[in-house]
C-alpha cells in the first residue's frame, strides 16, 4: 500500500484557524481510496528533510506566534526550497502565504522574513479583512468554486511568478484591491482561506492528493469518486451565508 | 433633559418587552447611552460596591453565584443577570436600579471590559480566565491580553483585583498591580499532564519561553512554570481542594483562604464549575459575605441561562450546554463523560455575530472522545453541514447522524428519537440556544429569559 508523508509544519504554533480540520480531510481522502498516510509533526529546532515527504502543510498563528515561526523557518528555508523544486507539494495557509513569501512589513515597519517559495511581499494594513470568501479557482486547466473565511491584516501582492488561485466572487482575497485570491507556483498553494479550506473544498483537497501521490509513486492516479453530499451541501450554505445566491 | 432622557429609555425596555422582542435588556440602555455618554460614570458613583466579573467562560454562573450568596446576606444589589454584558445591557441594569441598591454586580465581555472598568470603577475586579473565541470579532487572544494589560496598568490601587493564578497570562497581569489576591485549584485527579490541542498561553508572558506545566485543568489552566526565567504560578490566597466530580448532578470541593476552609457544594458539574465556585468564593469572601452564607448561596443556585439547564418538553428532558468556544465545548464534552452510557447528543451551530462568524472553531474541539459514547446524533443550525463534516471527518458515519438545520425539526426528531421519560444533551452557540429557548417556549416549555432574576 502506498503512503503518502505529510508533513505539518509548527502544529502548536500555527493553528488557530482549525487548521488540524485540513489534516483530517487529506487523510481521510487517502484512506478512502484505499492509501495510507502518515502525519509528522515538525516544530521549532527540528530539521526539515526535503527528501521523505509529499505534502507540507503550514497553518495560521497568532502574531506572535508567527514571528517566532519565521526565524525557525530561514534555517529550513534551503531544504524548503530544495523540496518545493523536487515537486512536494505545498498548502500554505493564511501566516503560511505570508511566510512563503518574500516577507511581511507589519504595522511597525518591522520585516520578518519569509522563505520566498511563492513570488509574493506582504504589508500590514490599517484595518483586518475578515469574512466571508468566495472564488472562482483555476488549477491545471480546471475551474471550481472554492469557499472559506478570511481574517488577516495583511495585503499581499504577487510578482510574475506566482498566479493567483482564484478571483474573488465575494470577500476581499490578497490585498482587497486586485480581486485575486492566494498564489500558485508549481505545486506551492498558498491562501489566505480557512474555514478551514479543505473540507468544503473537496476539488482542492483532491488536486493536492493528486499531485502528491505522483510526487511519491512518479505517475499522476485516477482517484476514485467519493460521495461529496454533505461536503456540497456545506458549500452552497457556505455561498449563500456569504451572501450570494447560486 | 435628564429626566426626558431617563423616561425615554424606560419607555423603550417596556415597549420592547411588549414587542416580545429582546425582553428589552439592552435596548433601554442602548438608547440611553447615546442621549448622555458619560451616564455610566454618573451612575456607579452612587454604588458603594461594585463588583465586575470578565472572563470568555463561566462570567455568566459565577456573576450568578456571587448574586446568589448576596442575596443570602440581604445585600441589597444591581446586577446584569440576563447575560447582557456590554455597555448598553449594563446601563439598562443600572437604569432600573432602586435606590437601596447599593452594590453591582456585573459579568462584563471581555472585550468590553477595558472600556467599561474606567466608568464603572470597580471596588472588585475578578478575572477567570482567556481562551481563543470568535476570532473574527474579538480577534486574537494577544490583542485582548494586551487591551488588558493596559486596563490593569491604569487601575486605582484601591480596586481589589481577584485573579486565577492557572491562568498564566492573567497571572502576568496580576504581577503588575499592588492590590491583588490570586485563586486556583490544587493538584487534582480531575486533571492531566498534557496541553489539549489548540491551547492557548503557553509562552511566558515575561521572556517567550514555552511554559512547562505539572498539571492541567482546563485548555491552559493549571500548574505551570517558565522553562527559562522561572516565573509561576502565584501561590493562591484562595485554593480550592479535594474536588470531587458527581456526574452531571453537581461537585463538591474544599474552599480556603488563608485563615478559613470551607466545604462547598454546587449543584452543577465539571470542573469549569468548580473554578467559577472558587472565583465566586473569593469573591465573596473579599466584599465580607460570611462562610455560612456563601455555602447556602452556592448550593441552593439553580442553571444559568442556557448553562446545565434542563428543559422538559413533551416528556423528554433536554440538558442545554451552551458550547461557544473550543475550550468550552471540551470541558461541556469531558463533563459529559462523567455519567456512564450512551448519550443522545444534539449539537447546534450557528453563525450569527454574537456566535463568531467563522466556524473554524469547531475543528478545535475535541469531539472525537465523546465519538463511542453517542447513542443518536442530531446536527441542527445555520451551519449543521459545516458541523456534520467535522463528525464525518473524525469518522463518524454519515449514515448515522440526522442533519437538520431547522430547530422545529430537530424537536420533532428529538421527540421520535427519545423515549419518554429519556434525555438528550444539546450543545448550541449562543443563537443557536436562543432559537431554541424561543420554539420550546412557544409550545409552553420554557419561559422568557428575561423573566430570570
Ligand atoms: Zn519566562
Amino acid at each position: 500500500m502506498t503512503e503518502i508523508r505529510i508533513c505539518h509544519l509548527y502544529p502548536k504554533e500555527m493553528n488557530i484557524y482549525g487548521d488540524r480540520g485540513n489534516i483530517a480531510v487529506l487523510q481521510k481522502r487517502l484512506e478512502w481510496r484505499g492509501y495510507s498516510s502518515s502525519i509528522t509533526p515538525i516544530s521549532t529546532g527540528d530539521d526539515f528533510n526535503p527528501t521523505i515527504f509529499d505534502l507540507c502543510y503550514l497553518g495560521g498563528g497568532q502574531d506572535r506566534d508567527q514571528m517566532l515561526v519565521a526565524y525557525d523557518l530561514q534555517k529550513k528555508s534551503a531544504a524548503i526550497h530544495s523540496a518545493a523544486k523536487d515537486g512536494m507539494v505545498f498548502l500554505w495557509v493564511c501566516g503560511g502565504i505570508q511566510l512563503a513569501g518574500a516577507g511581511y512589513t507589519d504595522s511597525d515597519g518591522r520585516r520578518i522574513p519569509g522563505v520566498g517559495i511563492l513570488d509574493l511581499d506582504t504589508s500590514a494594513g490599517k484595518s483586518r479583512l475578515i469574512g466571508d470568501l468566495v472564488l472562482n479557482a483555476e488549477l491545471d486547466g480546471e475551474t471550481s468554486t472554492l469557499v472559506g473565511y478570511e481574517n488577516h491584516a495583511g495585503r499581499t501582492f504577487l510578482g510574475p511568478d506566482a498566479t493567483p488561485l482564484g478571483s474573488v466572487l465575494k470577500g476581499h482575497g490578497n490585498n482587497g484591491a486586485d480581486q485575486t485570491e492566494g498564489a500558485v507556483q508549481e505545486r506551492v498553494i498558498g491562501t489566505y482561506m480557512h474555514g478551514p479550506i479543505l473540507p468544503k473544498n473537496p476539488w482542492l483537497a483532491d488536486k493536492l492528493l493528486t499531485w502528491a501521490i505522483e510526487h511519491n509513486t512518479g505517475e499522476i492516479p485516477a482517484l476514485s469518486s467519493l460521495d461529496d453530499s454533505l461536503e456540497n451541501l456545506a458549500q452552497q450554505v457556505a455561498i449563500s451565508r456569504a451572501g450570494m445566491k447560486r | 433633559m435628564s429626566h426626558i432622557a431617563l423616561s425615554l429609555a424606560k419607555a423603550a425596555g417596556w415597549m420592547s418587552r411588549a414587542l416580545g422582542r429582546g425582553g428589552g435588556t439592552t435596548l433601554p440602555g442602548m438608547i440611553l447611552l447615546r442621549l448622555r455618554p458619560h451616564i455610566l460614570r454618573e451612575m456607579a458613583q452612587e454604588l458603594e460596591e461594585i463588583i465586575v466579573i470578565s472572563a470568555t467562560n463561566g462570567k455568566t454562573t459565577t456573576a450568578r453565584m456571587v448574586s446568589h450568596a448576596a442575596h443570602e446576606s440581604e445585600i441589597s444589589f444591581v446586577a446584569n443577570t440576563s447575560g447582557a454584558n456590554l455597555p448598553s445591557g449594563i446601563a439598562t441594569a443600572l437604569l432600573r436600579r432602586k435606590p437601596d441598591e447599593k452594590y453591582g454586580i456585573f459579568e462584563v465581555d471581555e472585550a468590553a471590559l477595558p472600556e467599561l472598568v474606567p466608568q464603572l470603577r470597580p471596588t472588585v475586579l475578578v478575572l477567570m480566565n482567556l481562551f481563543r473565541d470568535q476570532l473574527d470579532r474579538y480577534g486574537e487572544l494577544e490583542t485582548t491580553i494586551h487591551k488588558w494589560k493596559k486596563m490593569v496598568e491604569s487601575l486605582p490601587e484601591t480596586t481589589k483585583l481577584i485573579i486565577n493564578a492557572d491562568d498564566p497570562a492573567l497571572a502576568y497581569l496580576g504581577s503588575l498591580h499592588q492590590n491583588v489576591q490570586f485563586f486556583g485549584l490544587e493538584l487534582t485527579d480531575h486533571a492531566s499532564e498534557t496541553i489539549s490541542h489548540a491551547a492557548d498561553s503557553l509562552h511566558c508572558l515575561k521572556c517567550n519561553s514555552p511554559l512547562n506545566f505539572q498539571q492541567v485543568t482546563i485548555g491552559h489552566l493549571g500548574h505551570w512554570e517558565c522553562q527559562n526565567c522561572g516565573f509561576s504560578r502565584p501561590n493562591p490566597s484562595f485554593t480550592g481542594d479535594k474536588i470531587n466530580l458527581m456526574g452531571l448532578d453537581g461537585s463538591e470541593f474544599i474552599a480556603a483562604s488563608k485563615t478559613d476552609s470551607l466545604g462547598i457544594q454546587i449543584p452543577l458539574a465539571g470542573t469549569h464549575n468548580v473554578y467559577n465556585a472558587l472565583a465566586a468564593y473569593a469573591t465573596c469572601y473579599t466584599i465580607d459575605i460570611s462562610a455560612t452564607k456563601i455555602q447556602k448561596g452556592l448550593s441552593t443556585i439553580s442553571a444559568a441561562f442556557g448553562r446545565n439547564e434542563i428543559i422538559s418538553f413533551d416528556g423528554v428532558e433536554l440538558m442545554i450546554m451552551l458550547a461557544k468556544n473550543p475550550a468550552g465545548a471540551n470541558q461541556n464534552l469531558k463533563t459529559l463523560l462523567l455519567e456512564e452510557g450512551t448519550i443522545h447528543l444534539a449539537i447546534l451551530l450557528n453563525d450569527r455575530t454574537a456566535d463568531g462568524k467563522d466556524v473554524s472553531w469547531i475543528w478545535d474541539v475535541d469531539y472525537e472522545m465523546i465519538l463511542d459514547r453517542i447513542a443518536s446524533l442530531t446536527i441542527s443550525g445555520d451551519r449543521a453541514y459545516d458541523l456534520a463534516l467535522r463528525f464525518y471527518y473524525s469518522g463518524f458515519p454519515a449514515t448515522s447522524m440526522h442533519v437538520v438545520p431547522s430547530i422545529q425539526e430537530l424537536l420533532e426528531h428529538l421527540k421520535s428519537t427519545i423515549k419518554i421519560g429519556g434525555r438528550a444533551v444539546v450543545l448550541p452557540t449562543y443563537t443557536a440556544m436562543l432559537d431554541l429557548r424561543s420554539e420550546l417556549n412557544k409550545i409552553g416549555a420554557t419561559h422568557s429569559f428575561w423573566e430570570e432574576k
